[in-house]
């Protein structure tokens, strides 16, 4: 997405690259919706590359893959979602610092990286959404569309990973 | 005075910790009043370094350790000596746990009113004394009593959402912000003597020639040449060296927890009034610093015990014509990539057939069964298996013995019991020396790769030689030697959360069937895997965050062509294995007491 374009969808909010990295958040897609977090949360964005799977995980636990020798887990949002799983991935990795590491989302496709002040933000907003209400930071106004703003690297490393049944390892139906 | 700045506060204390060591040192060499000069030397050293920083009250203390020296120099023969040497160790104490305790809390002063924390005994209260009170008054039913030990056990945390005071889930998040800010606290510091350092740069050094020779063949095209492929031969050799070299940096010898012990075992002796000689040997024996604090807690344990229940009551062990002062070694030594820690003493050992009793009464075995000496003892280590009932009954060593055993085995370390009626009792605990870099076998199991380290297979077998016996509804098993062994398919164990059906089809009629056998305390167990592609070394990566969490692995790591691979827990998948049979053991047998 162009600057020009950035700039006209925001109502010709300044551009500060340098300044007001709290009010900046990567935009980015799965599906149809639009989802915000604090660029400050992000680490990086890579080209998708293939998984390895993990066995006893919860179904949106993609798996792992290397980053420069650090094994990064990687959640598939699409699922954690509950959109349909695209396999393989040909889409985008965000890499979050979560407070427990770092942890990677698979999404549909990164928008952009913009500022949304206060007034674009509607804060504490009533709806009912994926994740604990304290993790969503409110709703905001990006290209006459609404975001919803989450804070993802907190999200991402408060999951449970572990698969329900996973508590008891062996084969399956066993033991009653 | 003001409180020091955090990282001068580390400074001292890394260096006041050596220091207090040191003081420790100083004052059980003690034979001559001559000698406490050393002592008087190290004090004021402390005290000059503590007011400094500006911890007042610990240079305070200190000051008034001084007195107490000036009064032994003066003379007034051995007894006067000994009643120094034994203050001066107690304000030693002191001083240490000050010190560990400024760590992590760096306003801590401690209530110097109260008499010193005698590292002794922990009061050997049984926690349901009151209770039992209570019932045989009729004051509580049982039943009553049982869910109040319950409620008394219970986490904070789950008391808490009980109580509908908070939720799970916001439990459950501070139990994550809490994990990740003790992790965040491993500021840790080493020592490095620089004569390390110094070899390290010069293989650096070495690194970058080969390096530039490399870099240097491909800008000319000759990355084939002969030049180009002794250098990339050479730079593998020398990344092992320096692998090697900054992993020793984090070796630490054994010698100050080892005087740890040896006051720990002094102190508990003295106030059961037992005589107990305390030996030291391998105390220069190297070990990763990381590794020594994770193990101190279980060996001071472990020393209580030797001491506490291994070593006679006094006035016992003339009579069973032992001498009158028992002995007690705590040794190290190097063993390949392990390090062996064993304590052992003259006690009176431990009764196989009251544990297999005990054991039979929990229900943990069968009467029927045979087990040989040396698993009876393993026995012990079970979780739940010790009780504050058998500290009293027998001389029972198994309390906690299970907290050891998972503390070992989670550095994949193994812990080992020998011990004879009437004789004495060794443990035996064998630690890697590193905990990053390890030999691995490498298998596929649904056409993913995983890692094992070598340390926890026993060994490596082809089931296509042997006969696989039906066992009813209870699988297979092989007999390997003298030992029947359960045979489990290791893809129940890791199973694939989408289903997998290429590899599906290979598992009838394999030339090949390998298993990887392991061995945990209630046997051995083979787990049949697709394909074993080889051995190799790898370097552990922790598992960050939610990740740890996943059962049957303990770790992950890079394989050769640069794909992550999961570093299976063998032991822990067994011990899984083992207690499924158990309770479906325990569930049939309460259903036939119905029937």
């Amino acid at each position: 997405m162009s600057e020009t374009r950035k700039k006209a969808g925001r109502g010709g909010a300044r551009v500060d690259w340098g300044r007001e990295s709290e009010s900046r958040y990567l935009i980015f897609r799965l599906g149809e919706e639009l989802y915000g977090t604090p660029i400050l949360g992000v680490r990086e964005v890579l080209e998708p590359q293939a998984v390895k799977p993990i066995p006893n995980a919860v179904k949106y636990f993609a798996g792992v893959i290397n980053v420069r020798g650090e094994i990064v887990g990687m959640i598939d949002l699409r699922v954690r979602f509950g959109h349909e799983k695209v396999s393989p991935p040909t889409l985008a990795f965000v890499i979050f610092d979560s407070a427990v590491g770092p942890i990677g989302a698979i999404v549909d496709k990164v928008e952009v990286v913009t500022d949304l002040g206060e007034d674009d933000i509607e804060r504490h907003p009533k709806v009912e959404t994926e994740v604990p209400s304290d993790f969503l930071i409110g709703i905001g106004k990006f290209n006459d569309r609404l975001v919803s703003l989450i804070d993802f690297n907190k999200v991402l490393g408060a999951e449970d990973l572990r698969h329900l049944r996973s508590s008891r390892l062996g084969p399956v139906g066993d033991g009653s | 005075m003001n409180q020091p700045a955090p990282e001068i506060l580390a400074v001292f204390l890394e260096e006041a910790l050596t220091q207090a060591d040191a003081l420790g040192r100083a004052i059980a060499e003690l034979s001559d009043p001559r000698e406490l000069k050393n002592v008087a030397r190290i004090v004021f050293k402390l005290k000059g370094a503590a007011g400094a920083v500006g911890l007042s009250s610990l240079a305070g203390y200190l000051a008034e350790l001084e007195p107490v020296l000036a009064l032994a120099e003066e003379g007034g023969g051995a007894a006067r000596l000994a009643e120094a040497k034994s203050l001066l160790g107690r304000s030693q104490a002191v001083l240490r746990d000050w010190l560990e305790r400024l760590r992590k809390d760096p306003h801590f002063v401690p209530d110097l009113t109260k008499p010193a924390p005698a590292p002794a005994v922990p009061p050997r209260l049984d926690p349901t004394a009151i209770g039992k009170i209570l019932v045989e008054k009729g004051e509580v039913t049982p039943e009553q009593l049982d869910r109040a030990v319950k409620l008394q056990n219970r986490k904070l945390g789950e008391v808490m959402v009980d109580e509908g005071m908070v939720s799970s889930d916001t439990v459950a998040r501070a139990l994550a912000a809490q994990k990740s800010a003790t992790q965040r606290q491993a500021g840790e510091q080493i020592r490095v003597p620089a004569s390390r350092v110094d070899a390290l740069l010069k293989i650096v050094g070495e690194l970058s020639i080969q390096q530039a020779i490399v870099w240097h063949s491909r800008q000319t095209g000759t990355l084939h040449g002969k030049a180009a492929q002794d250098a990339i031969s050479l730079s593998n050799k020398i990344i092992r060296e320096v692998q090697a070299q900054v992993m020793s940096l984090r070796l630490q010898p054994l010698r100050s927890l080892f005087q740890r012990l040896e006051r720990v075992g002094r102190d508990v002796a003295l106030s059961q009034g037992k005589k107990v000689d305390i030996r030291v040997e391998g105390a220069d024996v190297d070990l990763d610093k990381a590794v020594i604090e994770k193990i101190t807690d279980s060996l001071i344990h472990v020393l209580r015990n030797a001491v506490d229940h291994g070593i006679e009551p006094p006035g016992e062990r003339p009579a069973l014509g032992k001498p009158e002062t028992a002995t007690l070694v705590i040794s190290a030594f190097q063993d390949a990539g392990d390090v062996i820690i064993t304590v052992k003493e003259d006690g009176r050992g431990m009764d196989p057939q009251k544990i297999l009793a005990k054991a039979v009464e929990k229900g943990f075995v069968q009467p029927s069964q045979e087990l040989k000496t040396s698993e009876i003892l393993n026995l012990v280590f079970l979780p739940g298996f010790s009780t504050a009932e058998q500290v009293t009954e027998f001389s029972g060593r198994g309390v906690g013995m299970d907290v050891v055993n998972r503390v070992i085995s989670e550095l994949g370390g193994a812990v080992a019991i020998e011990s004879e009626v009437g004789r004495g009792t060794a443990l035996r605990l064998s630690i890697p020396t590193s905990v990053s870099l390890m030999e691995a076998v490498v298998f596929v199991v649904d056409g993913l790769r995983y890692v094992v380290p070598m340390r926890e297979l026993v060994e490596v077998a082809d089931l296509a030689g042997y006969r696989q016996e039906g066992h009813g509804s209870r699988g297979h098993v092989i007999r390997l030697r003298d030992d029947v062994v359960p045979v489990e398919r290791m893809r129940d164990y890791l199973p694939r959360t989408e289903a997998v059906t290429a590899s599906e089809a290979t598992v009838g009629g394999r030339a090949r069937i390998p298993a990887l056998l392991a061995q945990c305390e209630e046997g051995m167990i083979a787990f049949e895997v697709d394909e074993i592609l080889g051995q190799q070394q790898i370097v552990v990566r922790a598992l960050t965050g939610n990740m740890a969490e996943l059962p049957g692995f303990v770790g992950g790591t890079i394989l050769g062509d640069g794909e992550p691979g999961m570093i299976v827990g063998l032991g822990s998948i067994a011990r899984s294995y083992f207690r499924r049979i158990r309770s479906r053991d325990s569930a049939r047998r309460s259903s036939d007491e119905r029937n």
